[in-house]
Order: structure tokens, then C-alpha cells, then sequence
């Protein structure tokens, strides 16, 4: 095996460890809601109430999460306590978001590649691009969510905006393809929406 | 084309009712998280129906309902949006309002939680574990400011 070779076989092995190593941080130890300040760890109720949601989340929520704002503030005004707690509760938030469009930008393409399988106007330049997106998506959520592990969402506003164009990107990509994927499916990833 | 026009003129209602429960009603409330409180207030809790008599007589159950509907989306988006500063403003606004004793207050509203009931049906769940998260912590900012003694 030449020394090129080994590298690339190296490359793809840290890749494939950082995935599993990241699949394996989506399962929280332990909830850390605000309200575990006041009544010990439990999970976030809204999330868990939530399944199969259908709206997007809104541009202001995610540019909120991801600002520095209020950090700064609890920085000024409370206890080191508080701060880490709140530094908790926030990537947590945030985590619950990335994890929420990679789930659902998969199981967009997972429908659209049954759906195309068999179709005749089937367009392997137009399929290949839409794949390519969808790998750089799946790809920004990853490193946001590592980011997010290391260091916490404050400062990572301009990578979670990446998320969402890319995210737009391959919505416009799939619903070119006319009757690919059903109105509800795109909505309730919100991957039709220019917002 | 007389369902389009029909559609319209229920729309214009609508924000007629809006228009009138702001003027109204919502104007004579200080701060957007009493607005809040008091909009989530008109919502029944087994049904999620919001119901005001005033609204409801100048136009329609329906239309009144809907004109709450929005208001009470339109006044959470805001406080969503808005600074963990200016939430614990908002807040602190609020309780001053209350006329109670600030102590009991704080017990209450860490020990029962009532803002958790006040999110609008269908928010999306990144916004209201945002909007819940945020008031734990203005709430909390605020005791800690207030110098009141932690309960638990």
C-alpha cells in the first residue's frame, strides 16, 4: 500500500470515528433544562411533547440561540453557577435543533430517492448534485454539533445559518423534482421556506 | 370568486378584531409578558379555544377567537425574539404589576411554572424550550438581583 493510500485510508477512518463518536454524544447523559436549576435533572417537556412537529423553526430562534447576547448578560449579571447551567440549557437547545434538521433532512431524501427510484425522467447530473448537498449539509450539521459539544453555541451563529441556506438549497433542489417528495413532507422540514 | 371575496372580507374581519382588541384592550396592558399572560388567560385549557364576551359581541366567537389567536402569537414571536435583558425587564414588569410580594412570587412561578402554559398551540419546540429556558433564567437573574433567599 502506497504512502498516499494510507493517508486517505486514515482520513476516512478519523472521518468514520468522528461520526460514531458523534452519534454517540446524541444521546444526552443527562437533561440539563433550566429547570433542573430548580428540580433536578429532567428532560425538556416541550421537546418530548413535540414529536412530529410541522413547522419550521423560526430564523430569529436560531439567530437568538446562536448569538452571544444573552451569555453576556448572564456573564454580567449572575453567578458562576447560573452561567454554567445556562451555557448547558442553551447547547442543549441548540443540539436538539441541529440533530432536528439532520433527521429530517434524511428522511426528505430517504422519500425522494424511493420516490425517484423508479422514474423515468430519472437525471443522474441533477440527482448527483442533490446529493452533494444533502453529504455538505449533512456535513455542516456534524461540525455544528461538534462545535456545539466543544465550545458552546454563542459565536456560531454565521455556521448555523450555513445549515439553514444549504438546508434551502437541497429543498429547492428536491422539489424541482415535480411530485418527488408530498407538499407536507418539504414543509414539515421547512426546506421550502426562503425565510 | 364569491368564496375569494368571502375569504377576504373574513380576513379584513379579522384584523379588524385585532386591530380593536390592541386598542382596546392590549394598549391598557404594560409590557408584552403581562400581554402574554393575559392573552394565553383567554385560551381554554381542555379545548385551546380562546374566548373574550367584549370581542366576541362586536364581531363573532370565531372571528374573536381568531384575533386572539393571533395577538397571542404576534406578542410571544416578540418576547421570543427579544434579549434575556429585555425578557427579565419584561418580567420584572410583570410582577411589579401582580402588586405580590415579590418572595412569593419568585416561589410560585419557580415551583408551579405557569409560563409553561402559556405558549401558543403549534410554536415550533426549539422556540418555546427557548422561550421556557429564557424565563427560568430571567427569573432567576431577577431572585439573585432581588437578594431573595433560594428555597430550595
Amino acid at each position: 500500500m502506497s504512502e498516499a493510500t494510507a493517508i486517505v485510508a486514515l482520513v476516512f477512518l478519523a472521518l468514520g470515528l468522528l461520526c460514531a463518536l458523534l452519534v454517540l454524544w446524541r444521546q444526552p447523559g443527562a437533561a440539563n433544562s433550566a429547570a433542573a436549576i430548580h428540580h433536578g435533572p429532567a428532560a425538556p417537556r416541550v421537546f418530548s411533547s413535540a414529536a412530529g412537529h410541522s413547522r419550521e423553526c423560526p430564523t430569529e430562534t436560531i439567530e437568538h440561540i446562536f448569538g452571544s447576547q444573552d451569555l453576556d448578560f448572564i456573564r454580567c449579571k449572575s453567578s458562576q453557577r447560573l452561567r454554567r447551567a445556562f451555557e448547558r440549557d442553551r447547547r442543549q437547545i441548540a443540539l436538539h435543533w441541529v440533530w432536528g434538521v439532520f433527521d429530517e433532512t434524511q428522511q426528505i431524501m430517504s422519500h425522494h430517492f424511493r420516490s425517484v427510484r423508479s422514474s423515468p425522467d430519472l437525471s443522474i447530473s441533477l440527482e448527483a448534485k442533490l446529493v452533494a448537498e444533502f453529504l455538505l449539509h449533512q456535513s455542516l450539521c456534524l461540525a455544528l454539533a461538534a462545535a456545539l459539544r466543544l465550545a458552546g453555541p454563542d459565536n456560531l451563529a454565521r455556521l448555523a445559518a450555513a445549515v439553514g441556506n444549504v438546508r434551502r438549497q437541497v429543498g429547492a433542489a428536491v422539489e424541482s423534482f415535480p411530485g418527488a417528495v408530498p407538499e407536507d413532507l418539504t414543509k414539515s422540514s421547512g426546506l421550502q421556506s426562503n425565510s | 370568486m364569491a368564496a375569494t371575496m368571502f375569504n377576504a372580507l373574513r380576513l379584513s374581519t379579522v384584523e379588524e378584531a385585532y386591530a380593536d382588541l390592541r386598542h382596546r384592550t392590549l394598549s391598557k396592558i404594560q409590557g408584552n409578558f403581562a400581554r402574554l399572560i393575559y392573552l394565553a388567560s383567554t385560551r381554554d385549557y381542555n379545548s385551546a379555544r380562546y374566548f373574550h364576551s367584549g370581542l366576541a359581541d362586536r364581531f363573532s366567537p370565531e372571528i374573536a377567537a381568531k384575533a386572539l389567536e393571533l395577538a397571542h402569537r404576534e406578542v410571544f414571536r416578540e418576547l421570543v425574539s427579544a434579549s434575556l435583558e429585555n425578557l427579565a425587564h419584561e418580567l420584572e414588569l410583570y410582577m411589579r404589576s401582580t402588586r405580590e410580594n415579590p418572595a412569593d412570587f419568585f416561589r410560585a412561578w419557580q415551583a408551579v411554572e405557569p409560563f409553561r402554559v402559556v405558549v401558543p398551540v403549534d410554536t415550533h419546540p426549539t422556540s418555546a424550550a427557548l422561550f421556557i429556558s429564557n424565563v427560568s433564567f430571567a427569573l432567576e437573574v431577577l431572585r439573585s438581583n432581588l437578594k431573595l433567599p433560594q428555597d430550595h
